[in-house]
């Protein structure tokens, strides 16, 4: 077994603390079609060029019964713009439609095997994993995307249909892990 | 020089600098192209900015002598390639004997 979740798996629970104040768990979202559970931080290039993604992708989505949430998995002892205080900030400042998480103890993001930031994991209907990798096959420039994987498998997922492609590499930094060097990788 | 040439100039730099590293120590590139060409780029886009190619994924303090360490490649790369089989970033990784020449990546 991998250190990612495997493609046909049930998506790991949750229950985080969201940048309102509020808990946020898997369960809430029992009426949606679809959860885009994102793994994503406050420092990492990549995944803060992703953030005007996932807005736009929350918004095109929302009215056929797609909820994404985002998850900030990182130590902030090395990494302290990956804080609680700063994730609540910047939330504000690019003014998320989503949900913001903070996986403190990082349970949930060892329990999805989340590799780097941003890492994706769509949900269909019952809950298992369809898809996980990246976003799309151009992080740094959003005008030069061929493929848009994660909207092509949220389509395929809506329309009932198994994801053609559900598996891809996510792209960006290493989630940064409590309690290990601070620049530990998964071997596989 | 116009943004654009200037960046395609720092990218060349960054790419034959980390070429010739992985080369002297005995190490390859990362074979998955987008994370190869993520880090790639924002090696450039910090030496464009604080003129030394600081690792993309660690934070930059502003401190010239606490950053110096992140300078690419830097200084706990091997022992993150030898913890985890690549550097924190994923730009160096351990040779495994089949990645493909970084030429025929190019001409691709």
């Amino acid at each position: 077994m991998g250190f990612t979740i495997d493609v046909g798996k049930a998506g790991p629970g949750f229950n985080l603390k969201g940048v309102d104040g509020k808990l946020h768990s898997l369960k809430d979202y029992a009426d949606k079609k679809a959860v885009v559970v994102v793994f994503t931080c406050n420092h990492c290039p990549a995944a803060v060029k992703a953030e005007d993604r996932l807005i736009q992708l929350q918004k095109d989505y929302a009215a056929r019964g797609v909820q994404l949430v985002a998850i900030n998995p990182n130590e902030d002892k090395y990494h302290p713009t990956d804080s609680f205080d700063h994730m609540v900030k910047r939330a504000a400042e690019k003014k998320f439609n989503f949900p913001y998480l903070r996986d403190e103890t990082q349970e949930a993001a060892r329990a999805y095997g989340a590799v780097r930031t941003p890492h994706v994991f769509l949900l269909d209907q019952a809950r298992q994993v369809a898809y996980r990798g990246r976003i799309d096959d151009n992080i740094n420039d959003p005008d030069d995307v061929k493929r848009h994987d994660l909207r092509e498998a949220i389509d395929e997922v809506l329309q009932g249909k198994r994801v053609s492609a559900p598996s891809t590499e996510s792209v960006g930094c290493s989630v940064k892990w409590w309690g290990k060097d601070a620049h530990w990788l998964p071997k596989d | 020089m116009a943004d654009e040439e200037k960046f395609r100039a720092a990218i060349e730099r960054v790419t034959r600098n980390a070429e010739r590293c992985a080369e002297r120590a005995g190490l390859a590139l990362q074979p998955d192209r987008a994370q190869r060409d993520y880090v790639l780029q924002g090696l450039a886009r910090n030496l464009l900015k604080y003129g030394r190619a600081y690792c993309p994924c660690r934070e930059v303090t502003g401190d010239p002598e606490k950053d110096r360490t992140n300078i690419c490649p830097c200084r706990t790369h091997r022992a993150e390639i030898e913890q985890s089989g690549q550097c924190e970033c994923g730009l160096f990784t351990r040779k495994t004997g089949s990645e493909p020449p970084m030429d025929a990546d190019k001409r691709r």
